[in-house]
């Protein structure tokens, strides 16, 4: 499906972090997405429909989600649903580890 | 549910393959967010806010991901990224395939060569003219500020030298406002025979605004400007070097400027000659309280913007000034405003932009013609490979190489062209400086006619758009040709057929642009014919004339002058060899002041209700010089002097305004204002009694103007500083120079006298300019005509080498000779007939915006028009004739065989 392979490294920006910490605990489907990293992140990304579905696909081109048949519920929907793939748990655990170091030098630093 | 036009557009914009993925999912964010917003009760502007938020960031992205790029890899066969040596292959084969038939090649780069040289020789005039701009400092922060009278429209007057201090002291947005006044000087350099200028009197602060410091010595400081200072002089490169002789110790020395010892105090570099063609300036010294706000002189007002103020503000500014002076003093100011813009703009006026970006559009549809050509050129050569190209396809090679291929070829000739261009430009260029250098007077100093780095930058650009106009249509048809179709198009049909349509198409268009273009310069040819071939209601040839001008120092009032210049005119009268002599403020033709007056019984409101007319002082053998005759009443003689009644002579034009049912004889008139140059003393209250009514002697150097309200006095009642004198001769007028230069000096030794020319050479050289013109005109037709038959019969010789098959048919199957012809040349008729209607048509438009500049002839003149369809036509003919002519010569056995 991806012409760029699944090794093919993206940077991880502020918007497409908050969208992978939506898929922790279960799949969700692209709007559901947008409106809880606009809540989380107080507004400060906002996600319209275009950005919204670009950067889906930049996370699924570069294989860190995917698409899944959502709740069965929600068969006769049109929506996409996504969730997280092997891949894309690994990336958000080494770039939230990697955050909190940060965080805790900023903290050292009495920046935060 | 059907989604919201503005939604299924703005998802338009995004690349197909994002669509095809995600179309959908977006159309229901969007309509869900809607939703939201609405519901929250949020302005519909906050919608549009986000949305277009959104496609700021996500359309360039999904561009590049998603974009045509991309797409090319899937479809191609294989990988073709385009590379440096793929783009070099490229050109090479290109190259090669363009010189395979050299001929073809050379008219293509010759035909771009034409069209690109004359747009560019256009535009470096225009860019020398009036883009450039003056040649100093941030030249576009200097403005020149014109006086405008609100209620007679936008016409520009010289302001006022009360409103100059008036804005000094109230206005916030310029850096500096200064003022000046072209002064007649006479001047005598130590051991020189006197010569007359025109000087500038400057405020002091002119030289700072336009950042020029002098090559030696100093400007003007503030003490030079009080009134009764010291006669200093900032002098000119020129001057220096012509008259000064060039000597170092320049600045100190000392030469008579009409009639008073003046210092040098300054060398203004080369080539600074502000505000016209200046060589001496001299410091302004007015006593301003001395005057009452209607008099004193007109100034010239130029200002600097200040540091971040636009063009409007201070504009504003001046309005919210003189607004304010309206109030304070509405006997002179009411209804008066300032009106400011760019120096070289305001001083060139708004007609000679107009007239020069006509021309521009008038020689870039040369270009168009000329790509057009190229086009076809193109069209041709594709259709010919159309099964090349096919076959290349077949076997990989992508469209969009095709394409880049063909571009590249239209490029190619373009840039060549360009080369071809730049010297056909150069020299048109010069042959135009030379035409403006044989104008008499010096043209504005900033005027800068040659190929800069603007010029080159507008060639690139130009390059670019005509490889373009040229490449893309054919580019267009040859790679998007089905290949089916055309591999199996056994024929020469099929494939042909279509871009046949389309060279026919472009022909047309060739042609109605050719027509317009020709009409044009048919408009402008025979109004320079009408112009050299007036009939003027006096004798023309044969008349000497030059101006006198008397320093105010030596002549202060109307008693000194008068007696000047009558002693001058029994001189004039004496010389041997002259039947006739007269002196006057203006001449015909050359150009007249131009004042208000009032007729007796008539009320007027305010200053600006009374009409205005051409108004000049003349003596009383004024008219028997010209041999112009008077037509009702009288002369005027001797006897109208100082001290007999006023008397005026009005021209036809006045009567038939104001008297057109009773006699003008015996009406009163009074004149209004200082207004006739070089006149010292108000007439507000005299009465002129009307005793003579004479034709009208055309009184505008422009000529355009007729019918013209003018009113003469007699120099004795009216008398000025500066006049013309007019000497009749039965030789040559002009072996009286001397005899008239003695007559001055007779009287006065420091006395020049500057203009000597003959009436007849001062009139061809007020339509000199307009000749120049009239001669590009005819060089941008000429050129067109010249394109437009060779577009014609290319595309009809390349559609008869196309169709050997077919006429070999028809020649077979008893089609005589006459029927070939005939049907080749109907085709050529029909785009002739209709690229002619199309072209008459745009020929009346640039007729209209022509109208300003034409004498005697109306923008739709029949004759031009007719003329026009008549040479096209026979152009036309037999261009589609001789290759009507090669289609007879087809033999139907070799053409069937052909096959």
């Amino acid at each position: 499906m991806s012409p760029t392979g699944p090794e093919t490294p993206i940077r991880i920006t502020p918007a497409f972090f908050f969208l992978l910490l939506t898929l922790v605990d279960s799949e969700c489907h692209g709007y559901a997405m947008a409106k809880e990293v606009a809540e989380r992140s107080g507004g400060s990304i906002d996600l319209g429909p275009g950005s919204l579905y670009w950067s889906l696909g930049r996370l699924a081109d570069a294989g860190l989600i995917e698409e899944s048949g959502g709740p069965a519920e929600s068969a006769r929907s049109r929506r996409r649903y996504y969730r997280l793939t092997g891949l894309g748990r690994t990336t958000l655990r080494r770039e939230t580890e990697t955050l909190s170091k940060v965080l805790s030098f900023a903290r050292a630093k009495r920046v935060l | 549910m059907q989604s919201p036009l503005l939604f299924r557009i703005l998802l338009a914009l995004y690349p197909r393959r994002f669509r095809r993925r995600y179309g959908d999912d977006v159309l229901a964010a969007m309509q869900s967010r809607r939703d939201e917003l609405y519901r929250a009760g949020r302005h519909p502007g906050r919608l549009a806010s986000v949305l277009f938020r959104d496609l700021a960031f996500a359309l360039p992205r999904a561009w590049l991901t998603y974009g045509p790029r991309r797409r090319s890899r899937v479809f191609s066969p294989s990988e073709e990224i385009p590379t440096m040596s793929n783009l070099l292959a490229d050109l090479r084969t290109v190259f090669r395939r363009l010189f395979h038939k050299p001929g073809l090649a050379v008219i293509a780069v010759l035909a771009m060569g034409l069209g690109i040289g004359l747009t560019t020789a256009m535009f470096s005039i225009i860019n020398g003219v009036m883009l450039k701009g003056l040649p100093f400092d941030e030249p576009h922060e200097v403005v020149a500020l014109n006086r405008v009278n609100l209620s007679e429209g936008p016409g520009r007057l010289i302001g006022r030298i009360h409103d100059y201090r008036d804005l000094v002291e109230r206005q916030t947005t310029f850096e500096y406002l200064a003022g000046m006044e072209i002064v007649p000087a006479n001047v005598s350099p130590p051991g020189q025979d006197p010569e007359y200028l025109n000087a500038a009197s400057v405020t002091a602060n002119m030289f700072t605004l336009l950042g020029t410091t002098p090559a030696r010595g100093r400007t003007f400081s503030v003490d030079d400007e009080v009134p009764g200072g010291p006669s200093v002089a900032v002098v000119g490169y020129r001057f220096w070097q012509d008259r000064l002789s060039g000597a170092s110790d320049v600045v100190g020395s000392t030469f008579r400027v009409n009639g008073a010892q003046t210092t040098v105090i300054g060398v203004m570099p080369e080539g600074f000659e502000f505000p016209f063609n200046q060589q001496l300036w001299l410091p302004l010294q007015v006593d301003i309280d001395a005057f009452g706000r209607t008099d004193g002189p007109n100034l010239l007002m130029v200002g600097r913007l200040a540091d971040g103020v636009t063009m409007a503000q201070a504009q504003g500014d001046l309005e919210r000034i003189m607004r304010g002076l309206g109030e304070e003093y509405p006997e002179t100011n009411e209804g008066m405003t300032m009106l400011m813009g760019l120096y070289v703009r305001e001083i060139i006026g708004y007609q000679m932009p107009q007239f020069l970006f006509t021309m521009l559009g008038a020689v870039s549809l040369v270009l168009v013609i000329a790509c057009a050509n190229v086009a076809n050129l193109l069209l041709a050569r594709a259709s010919l490979r159309s099964k090349e190209v096919a076959i290349c396809s077949a076997l990989g090679a992508s469209r969009a190489r095709v394409f880049g291929q063909l571009l590249m070829e239209a490029g190619m000739i373009a840039s060549l062209g360009a080369l071809v261009g730049i010297g056909l430009g150069k020299l048109g260029i010069d042959l135009f400086n030379r035409a403006l250098t044989a104008l008499p007077g010096s043209l504005p100093f900033w005027f800068d006619i040659s190929i800069d780095p603007d010029v080159l930058l507008f060639v690139v650009g130009l390059t670019l758009a005509a490889s373009l106009l040229s490449g893309l249509l054919p580019a267009v048809q040859a790679s998007g040709a089905e290949l089916s179709n055309v591999l199996k198009d056994v024929a020469r049909g099929g494939s042909s057929l279509r871009i046949g349509r389309l060279s026919r198409a472009l022909v047309v268009v060739e042609v109605a642009f050719c027509c317009a273009l020709l009409v044009a310069a048919g408009l402008m040819v025979r109004s320079v014919t009408n112009m050299s071939s007036i009939d003027y209601p006096f004798q023309v040839d044969g008349l000497l004339t030059a101006q006198v001008a008397l320093p105010p120092s030596d002549y202060p009032d109307a008693m000194t002058q008068r007696l000047f210049f009558e002693e001058l005119g029994g001189r004039l009268h004496a010389i041997p060899g002259a039947e006739a002599a007269s002196i006057a403020t203006d001449l015909p033709v050359v150009g007249f002041d131009n004042g208000r007056y009032a007729i007796e019984g008539q009320t007027y409101q305010a200053d600006r209700d009374y009409p205005s007319a051409r108004i000049g002082s003349v003596d009383p053998d004024y008219f028997a010089s010209l041999e112009a005759p008077v037509l009702e009443g009288r002369a005027f003689t001797i006897a109208d002097n100082a001290d007999g009644m006023p008397v005026a002579i009005v021209n036809q034009a006045f009567v038939a305004t104001h008297f057109a049912n009773e006699s003008a004889i015996g009406q009163r008139v009074s004149i209004r204002g200082v207004l006739t140059t070089g006149q010292t003393e108000r007439d507000d209250d005299i009465w002129y009694t009307i005793v003579g009514v004479v034709p009208d002697l055309y009184l505008d150097a422009q000529l355009f103007i007729l019918g013209v309200e003018a009113i003469y006095t007699p120099f004795a009642q009216r008398p000025a500083s500066a006049a013309s004198v007019m000497v009749r001769s039965t030789g040559d007028p002009l072996e009286l120079t001397d005899a008239v230069r003695k007559a001055v000096t007779a009287i006065d030794p420091d006395l020049p006298i500057s203009g000597v020319s003959t009436l007849r050479a001062s009139i061809d050289n007020t339509q000199q300019f307009l000749r120049i013109f009239g001669v590009m005109f005819t060089i941008f037709g000429a050129a067109a005509l010249f394109l437009a038959t060779v577009g014609l019969y290319g595309v009809l010789a390349f559609s008869v080498s196309q169709r050997t098959h077919e006429v070999g048919l028809r020649v077979a199957l008893g089609a005589a000779p006459s029927d070939v012809v005939g049907l080749v040349m109907r085709q050529g008729m029909r785009q002739l007939v209709v690229g002619m209607l199309l072209g008459l048509l745009l020929a009346a438009g640039l007729g209209r915006l022509l109208s300003f500049v034409l004498y005697d002839v109306q923008p739709l003149d029949p004759v031009v028009f007719g003329g026009i369809v008549v040479i096209l036509t026979v152009t036309g003919l037999v261009a589609s004739y001789l290759p009507a002519r090669r289609a007879t010569w087809v033999d139907p056995l070799v053409a069937m065989r052909s096959e």
